[in-house]
């Protein structure tokens, strides 16, 4: 198994395909907007399905975490020495204001799961900003919940993020515990495709200190403190313009979603089903009244038993009941 | 649903000294966390079987229930069904209050996502269970609490001897509780009385009064629910009243 992961892993196709919602498109088939990834690959990190509603996924994330530690109780978890599965919850500042939030922080604290809380700071929610909503950042808040190990850093550089995660994710792969990464960052464009990026600085000089801590011209410096030549780095950024522009003009020339799979997918198939034709039902239920039994098969089949089961079992038309290893007492007993 | 207790209606009882206190176990009163840990849990291949304690404490977990868990499997084009059951003690017994007796099926019915059931006796509560673990998709248990033990005076055939281990009631499957004799089905002075868990006991008792002319259908699972049942026999009748 893959170690699981809520963060974004999207590669550009998807970002593309995810955009205009798309029939091939990885997520949801192009049923849901656009930055909602879930994937469920074999040789990707897995990401469930989640919600728009802010902070909604720390619960479910958190239960991923829970479900993992219980499979370790249990010993029904495959062997990976030092590499066992570590479950990343990427959220936003402001979403850390929901109520839920602390729920799924006590249990990973009193349950001592192995989650990563991964905070983006920007200081703004869809709407207003953090002196108007909280009290706290990310990382303060965290102190109010015991073991749970917290670490703030500049997201805005790439090689203190990198190094930070890593030695976290290498911690809770070995310790099996959880930690809150606080990440401060900038707002550079806007929260969402329905809001204008001015809305949310009114003047040059906000304009200034958010470019000033954009991540990429720092990304680049550390690339040529490193070493790496300018020709390399126009080379890599003309080969990502190439990329996106063939996915882009992909994205728009593929397959809308149809129409005849809309109700797609409400359920899953389940294997419980009964077979209509050895059911006399259709003979009205007057003909069974005699004691003539009338039964549907019903009939599972999973991995556990070969073969499934078969039960008889009353369908509506008749009081009697007959069972795979008879009961008599059954028939009168439960009318 | 903890060993020391077994849940407060002691519907667990006997199940953590079974199983182990770390597979039976109790979490803080967090209903969202207790609804929505289960799309975790059903996304590393458990099966988890949770339970707020009362119906009308479903709510602070309903928005895990509708937005996440209800959600996932269609959002996702199919690859994230959240195989989970979700048991809640239901309905008014005694004097509960406002807030230890709602019935609840009327909102979680109108989840768009999520299988219902309402098992108005022992064996169908056995059956239907049977059929929510197997299922892989998220399945709302209502469990009368006037049906526990047979508390309520009248609701004694609630009590039935256990079916045996291959019993199973897929959904959308509903019975027959009671038929009315063809006479009166003739005459057209029949009726038909469609209803499910408690609603089954109120109708059977009221039946007593009118001996023969009264049919009485138990869905068994409100979502998927038996429309051909309950076609047919509203069709022989003529006649039909939805209890709830």
């Amino acid at each position: 198994m893959i170690p699981f992961y809520w963060a974004s892993v999207c590669a550009h196709i998807i970002a593309c395909f995810n955009y205009w919602p798309k029939r091939d498109d990885p997520f949801s088939g192009g049923r849901t907007y656009y930055s909602h990834p879930s994937l469920n690959d074999d040789d990707k990190p897995k990401i469930p399905h989640q919600s728009s509603a802010t902070g909604m996924q720390a619960i479910p994330t958190t239960g991923v975490a829970m479900g993992i530690k219980l499979k370790e109780i249990h010993g029904m978890d495959q062997v990976y020495g030092d590499d066992q599965p570590v479950v990343v919850c990427s959220i936003g500042d402001a979403a850390m204001t929901e109520g839920e939030i602390a729920e799924a922080m006590q249990m990973a604290a009193l349950k001592q799961l192995p989650i990563i809380y991964l905070v983006q700071d920007n200081g703004w929610d869809i709407s207003a900003n953090e002196e108007e909503t909280r009290a706290m950042n990310a990382a303060e808040y965290a102190l109010g919940f015991k073991k749970i190990e917290t670490r703030s850093i500049d997201g805005t550089v790439f090689s203190e993020s990198f190094n930070t995660m890593k030695e976290v994710i290498d911690t809770v792969r070995k310790e099996r515990r959880p930690f809150l990464v606080h990440a401060k960052v900038p707002l550079l464009n806007h929260h969402t495709s329905g809001v204008r990026m001015d809305m949310y600085r009114h003047d040059e000089e906000e304009v200034a200190e958010a470019r000033s801590r954009d991540p990429y011209p720092k990304l680049i410096q550390e690339l040529r403190d490193a070493g790496v030549s300018d020709d390399e780095i126009e080379a890599l950024e003309n080969e990502a313009r190439a990329i996106v522009e063939s996915d882009y003009q992909e994205a728009l020339q593929a397959e809308e979603p149809r129409a005849d799979e809309l109700l797609d997918h409400y359920f899953a198939p389940t294997p419980v089903s009964l077979k209509k034709k050895e059911c006399a039902r259709t003979q009205g239920p007057r003909e069974n009244r005699d004691g003539r039994l009338c039964a549907f098969r019903y009939q599972r089949v999973d991995a556990q038993t070969p073969g499934g089961i078969a039960v008889w079992a009353r369908c509506g038309c008749t009081y009697r009941w007959r069972f795979p290893r008879s009961r008599n007492t059954c028939a009168n007993l439960w009318r | 649903v903890g060993a020391r207790i077994g849940g407060v209606f002691r519907e667990a009882a006997t199940l953590a000294q079974t199983f182990g206190d770390d597979r039976v176990f109790n979490t803080p009163i967090q209903e969202a966390f207790i609804v929505g840990s289960t799309v975790g849990m059903s996304a590393v291949g458990l099966k988890p079987i949770v339970e707020v304690q009362f119906a009308d404490y479903i709510w602070p977990g309903l928005n895990q229930l509708f937005t996440e868990v209800s959600r996932s499997c269609y959002l996702s084009n199919g690859k994230w069904p959240v195989s989970m059951i979700l048991r809640v003690p239901i309905g008014a017994y005694g004097s509960g209050g406002p807030f230890h007796s709602s019935s609840v099926e009327s909102v979680v019915t109108n989840i768009r996502g999520v299988k219902v059931a309402y098992p108005s006796t022992g064996a169908d509560l056995k059956g239907l269970m049977k059929s929510a673990y197997y299922d892989p998709n998220p399945v709302v248990m209502l469990e009368h609490k006037g049906l526990y033990w047979s508390k309520i005076k009248g609701t004694e055939a609630a009590k039935t001897i256990e079916p045996d281990e291959d019993y199973i009631i897929p959904f959308g499957k509903g019975r027959i509780a009671l038929e009315a004799d063809q006479e009166f089905i003739d005459k057209g002075e029949s009726i038909l009385i469609v209803t499910y868990g408690m609603g089954v006991y109120w109708a059977s008792n009221a039946a007593k009064s009118f001996k023969g002319q009264v049919e009485i259908l138990d869905l068994r699972s409100l979502i998927p629910w038996d429309h051909d049942l309950v076609y047919e026999r509203a069709n022989a009748h003529g006649r039909i009243r939805v209890g709830a």
